[in-house]
């Protein structure tokens, strides 16, 4: 990797934003920092299906699984074995890595809408199964998750939590763009783009689909865990199939094939939700829940439309009128 | 021709279902040079290939690469033991720059794995650069030195059967197998990518030449197959081959008076 200013601009960019982010949200009244601490934290998991989704082009309607997996670990580790929180996201991520590792050594032996099918039903299975175990807390759930806490440095408020939260976004979005702009990164884009093409040229793509998988599920683990860490209460509903379709629509409305669509797209598809919370009450008609689901269905639309590389995709063409893309995107 | 055996079928055979598709085919070919492999269509060409690259497996019988077994291997181990192929229907990875094209094929000479492609530790800028030299290297060899930086899929068709040729040859392979090179391309590309083909094999990469253009593969190949309803019809030089009735009979009568 090389570290030049082009390399480590957009980092500073995104800091520069995220940092702007507090000032704004504080002050316009439609925002708060719990916004900005859920945008965040869906943004890290997204970030997971860009590099899955994305770039390799294997799409998971699963993902909540993974979060899923990480809020609960954090909370059964804190709650039930006294584990310090930040032990417990660490654990969970672990233990997220080796189901991946697991899930992903045979789910790719479907491709496809099978594949997407499959990880369905595996998101499914999971919410099933926190719904019914008894260490789960059954329907009910875990209540009192302690806060994160550094040594004895509570992170409380959400604005602390915040800083939190957008640090490790930032160092997320690191590891990501590290990887994608890597030859192994490149090699998942190429068995993204031709699986044959792919494996004839040496790429493994058996070994590189399972390791994109198990990234994704640690980076959904982790936003889990930071979760669970925020609310101080999981249930079944945490791994909901809507956060999987959620997690879908952010990656494709911000850009599948950038890791800024991760950030962007938690950005504009939690506002348009908050809008659609804003604007229900206000609607003359009787409709419910459904409201919002339709609001996203109407935004990917208008997106796969009129931007098919998703916004931050399609803000990055418009100035991509440089020379070349050396030493990488 | 002289040489080790540097390609063997061994009784080849290949069912779908009822049908025979290669009918217990044995085959030698010394290192080196171009070998042509025609037939009509129907003949078993695509089945051959597509067991030589490792797509699908034989039903019995053997395939040896300089004296390795191959049968039961996937397409990236048949890659690493040495075969690299090019596709009939154009398979680049069209979000690829050209020169990430040839890359891909050269991950698995680099310090990889997922963790540390994240950290960013894969072996350092020196690493990385000898790769990239030697994409440009063989991006000049197939003629698209100026390209290298353009995505794949904005290329024109000629050029991308290049991008696929040099993505082959990233791999380093000792045969190389080529699923008709020439469909699509005009008189003067098809010149131009017959003239590579002669310089790869001059390389001392042996040239696997799958084609419906009979009159190209008679011109450039040291050697020429045919293939006809799944088993060997002829087998010699292009002359000796274009003499044998059963040729003429079986394909090449029809083709040429057509």
């Amino acid at each position: 990797m090389r570290t030049t200013v082009s390399t480590l601009r957009p980092y500073a960019v995104l800091v520069a934003v995220l940092l702007l982010v507090p000032p704004v949200f504080t002050r316009v009244p439609f925002f708060t920092m719990a916004t900005a601490v859920q945008m965040g934290i869906l943004a890290i998991a997204t970030l997971g299906l860009v590099l899955l989704a994305g770039y390799a082009g294997q799409i998971s309607i699963g993902q909540a699984a993974f979060y899923g997996i990480g809020a609960y670990a954090s909370a059964i580790l804190t709650t039930q074995a006294g584990l310090s929180p930040l032990l417990g996201l660490a654990v969970g991520a672990l233990l997220c890595g080796l189901v991946g590792f697991v899930v992903g050594s045979f789910i790719f032996r479907v491709r496809g809408h099978y594949l997407a099918l499959a990880t369905l039903a595996f998101g499914l299975m999971m919410g099933n199964i926190a719904r019914q175990l008894e260490i789960t807390g059954g329907a009910s759930g875990i209540v009192d998750i302690p806060r994160l806490a550094v040594g004895t440095w509570v992170v409380d408020g959400d604005l602390r939590y915040y800083y939190l939260v957008a640090a490790v976004l930032v160092v997320a979005t690191v590891l990501g763009r590290n990887l994608v702009r890597s030859l192994f990164g490149r090699s998942l884009q190429a068995l993204g783009d031709s699986e044959i093409a792919a494996s004839s040229s040496g790429v493994d793509i058996a070994r590189h689909k399972r390791a994109v998988f198990v990234v994704a599920a640690v980076l959904a683990s982790v936003a889990g865990s930071l979760y669970a860490h925020w609310v101080t209460f999981v249930d079944y509903h945490t791994l909901d199939l809507l956060l999987s379709i959620q997690l879908l629509i952010m990656a494709t409305v911000g850009g599948l094939r950038t890791v800024w669509g991760a950030p962007v797209g938690a950005f504009l598809v939690i506002t348009l939700s908050q809008a659609a919370q804003e604007l229900l009450p206000r609607l003359p008609t009787n409709v419910g829940g459904e409201f919002e689901i339709a609001v996203y269905g109407l935004a990917l639309i208008v997106v796969l439309l009129f931007l098919p590389r998703g916004v931050a995709g399609g803000l990055m063409t418009l100035r991509r009128h440089r020379p070349s893309q050396e030493p990488g995107t | 021709m002289t040489g080790p055996v540097r390609l063997r079928f061994d009784r080849l055979t290949k069912r779908f279902g009822g049908v025979t598709a290669v009918d217990d085919v044995t085959l030698e070919h010394s290192a080196g040079g171009v070998l042509g492999l025609i037939g009509p269509n129907g003949a078993g060409k695509t089945t051959l290939f597509n067991m030589l690259s490792g797509a699908i497996a034989p039903t019995s019988g053997r395939i040896e690469l300089d004296g390795r077994d191959l049968s039961g291997l996937r397409p990236d181990q048949v890659n690493r033991a040495g075969i690299a192929r090019t596709f009939q229907n154009l398979q680049v990875f069209g979000s690829l720059t050209v020169t990430d094209n040839v890359l891909v094929a050269r991950e698995r000479h680099t310090r990889g794995g997922v963790v540390r492609a994240m950290l960013g530790v894969t072996g350092g800028r020196r690493a990385e650069d000898e790769q990239r030299e030697l994409a440009r290297d063989l991006l000049a060899k197939v003629g698209l030195e100026r390209l290298g930086d353009q995505p794949a899929a904005s290329l024109p068709y000629g050029l991308q059967r290049r991008v696929e040729v040099a993505r082959a040859l990233a791999s380093q392979p000792s045969l190389l197998l080529l699923d008709e090179p020439l469909a699509g391309l005009s008189r003067a590309e098809s010149a131009d990518l017959g003239e590579l083909m002669r310089s790869v094999a001059a390389g001392g990469v042996t040239v696997l030449l799958v084609e419906h253009d009979v009159s190209t593969v008679m011109a450039i190949s040291d050697r020429v197959v045919v293939l006809d309803h799944g088993t060997l019809l002829a087998d010699g030089t292009a002359a000796e081959v274009q003499a044998d009735p059963r040729v003429r009979a079986a394909y090449l009568g029809e083709e040429m008076s057509a």
